[in-house]
């Protein structure tokens, strides 16, 4: 089957090996991943602290562009792009005056969107869609034993979602499971990250990204898998500085969940942008 | 009637507040919900930055209600919120307590009251502009343009960061464009005239 993602900023750079490695494992599992044509920026959380109805239709612009080429689900590997997009929905329930205005106007722009795109994580379609069974049968028990700390962040599953799932989210480590891997009680798995703050109020960022390494670090794990681009990036690169800041090691491999479930299935390292992580590691791979 | 000095700054008067602040947010999409605040603090209790912030969202929110816009716009605490929705998920009165943060920050740049030389407004309006001239965000010159802006010797401290980026190949000096940037700039310009 052949799926379009909504990759957002981050994939284009930073986030550069979440896309390589979601595309090589829905390829080893005869799923085809397309990013959807002309997609602009989703807003994130700036675009809504300036002008509400501009962010609503800089979100609303790609949901249409995703209508009109016939997309029923768009996968959305950011969590936070995920939360945006979300919002024109919700919206339109919440706040249908506004959501007729914005809508409105942007018809008179040729984008009509009629709220028929379901935003859908990789990882749920994955799990619901793909199932545990297929994901199983592809797995080469290369991993066994090996231990991650499953971290969601918090938009994973928040505001939208399944109730009891917005803090205890457990797909990951259910396929994790199946495949021999061994998913370890992470508590913080849905504590925010910080966002941008690690790039703006250092204080406030640091600090929050070491407390999320630190009880990763002290449940003996091989890696954290990742869920969203943000999330990696600044669990990853500032590893250095949080240690010798807090006074303790807390340097240890951040993956995406679509890495760890490569390595798993027995893909190579470049095919997964293995090589672009900044703490590789520690398992040997074909 | 001004305070005595040792008052200064730490009491506000009754002729300080502004009495129509609750509802010109309630007003707002996304703020009709604080006058049903229990002020319990759920909220305050699950926000992973509340210890950083000058006030609670649970206090911040009664501040709306008593009219305290000067101290509520100029509060680090609208901006310290990273949208993780804990508090609103949360929330036993069903408050939309993100979208209430969102609507402060709106209103703080609007009113050009947030906290000077604070990184996160700069952030805000640097990637806006950046998203209006190409259609994307480029992550790479974001954080040099608001480095520039608020404090240069950062750039000095990014710089391995943004070497091992360059060198993993996570970095793109030129940012990606969409086919008809100006189209879109202008249809948002129309969509916010719309808005009004």
């Amino acid at each position: 089957m052949k799926y379009t993602y909504y990759p957002g900023c981050s994939l284009k750079g930073t986030g550069r090996n979440y896309g390589e490695s979601l595309t090589a494992v829905y390829r080893a599992l005869d799923h085809d991943l397309e990013p959807l044509a002309d997609f602009n920026c989703c807003g994130f959380i700036a675009y809504m602290s300036i002008d509400q109805a501009q962010a609503l239709a800089l979100a609303a612009r790609n949901l249409s562009l995703a209508e009109q080429g016939g997309v029923k689900d768009l996968l959305t590997p950011c969590t936070a792009c995920q939360v945006v997009l979300n919002r024109v929905d919700d919206f339109r329930v919440r706040y249908p005056k506004l959501m007729d205005q914005v809508l409105g106007t942007m018809r008179e722009w040729g984008l009509e969107y009629r709220g028929t795109v379901k935003i859908k994580h990789p990882l749920e379609v994955l799990y619901d869609d793909v199932g545990i069974e297929a994901i199983k049968a592809r797995g080469q028990g290369k991993l066994s034993g090996f231990r991650v700390a499953c971290y969601y962040g918090c938009l994973y599953n928040r505001p939208h979602g399944i109730t009891e799932e917005r803090f205890f989210p457990t797909r990951m480590e259910e396929m994790f499971s199946a495949l021999g891997i061994e998913p370890v009680d992470y508590h913080l798995k849905t504590k925010c990250c910080g966002g941008s703050l690690s790039n703006t109020v250092e204080a406030v960022g640091l600090h929050s990204i070491f407390l999320l390494l630190q009880g990763a670090k002290r449940l003996n794990v091989d890696a954290i898998a990742t869920t969203c681009p943000l999330c990696q990036f600044n669990l990853e690169a500032y590893q250095d500085r949080v240690s010798s800041m807090f006074g303790e090691d807390v340097r240890v491999p951040v993956m995406y969940f679509s890495q760890v479930l490569g390595m798993e299935f027995g893909l190579s390292g470049e095919q997964l942008g293995l090589q672009r992580l900044f703490v590789p590691a520690k398992v040997a791979t074909a | 009637m001004k305070a005595p000095p040792f008052l200064q700054g730490k009491i506000t008067f009754e002729n300080q507040v502004v009495p129509g602040f609750a509802a010109e947010v309630a007003a707002i999409p996304g703020g009709e919900g604080i006058f049903e605040c229990l002020q319990c603090g759920t909220c305050s209790g699950v926000c992973s930055v509340a210890p950083y912030m000058d006030y609670t969202p649970r206090r911040l929110i009664n501040m709306v209600r008593a009219g305290f816009k000067d101290e509520v716009l100029h509060s680090r605490t609208v901006w310290l919120c990273t949208g993780c929705y804990a508090c609103a998920v949360n929330c036993p009165a069903g408050i939309h307590i993100t979208d209430v943060m969102y609507a402060l920050k709106r209103l703080a740049i609007r009113n050009g009251s947030h906290p000077r030389r604070f990184p996160i407004p700069v952030l805000v309006s640097e990637f806006i502009r950046n998203v209006r001239r190409t259609g994307r965000s480029n992550e790479a010159e974001l954080v040099v343009r608001v480095a520039m802006k608020v404090n240069p010797l950062r750039l000095l401290r990014a710089a391995p960061t943004g070497l091992k980026l360059l060198r993993t190949g996570r970095m793109h000096i030129r940012g990606a464009k969409i086919e008809d940037p100006r189209r879109l700039d202008s249809m948002l310009e129309s969509v916010s005239e719309a808005g009004k």
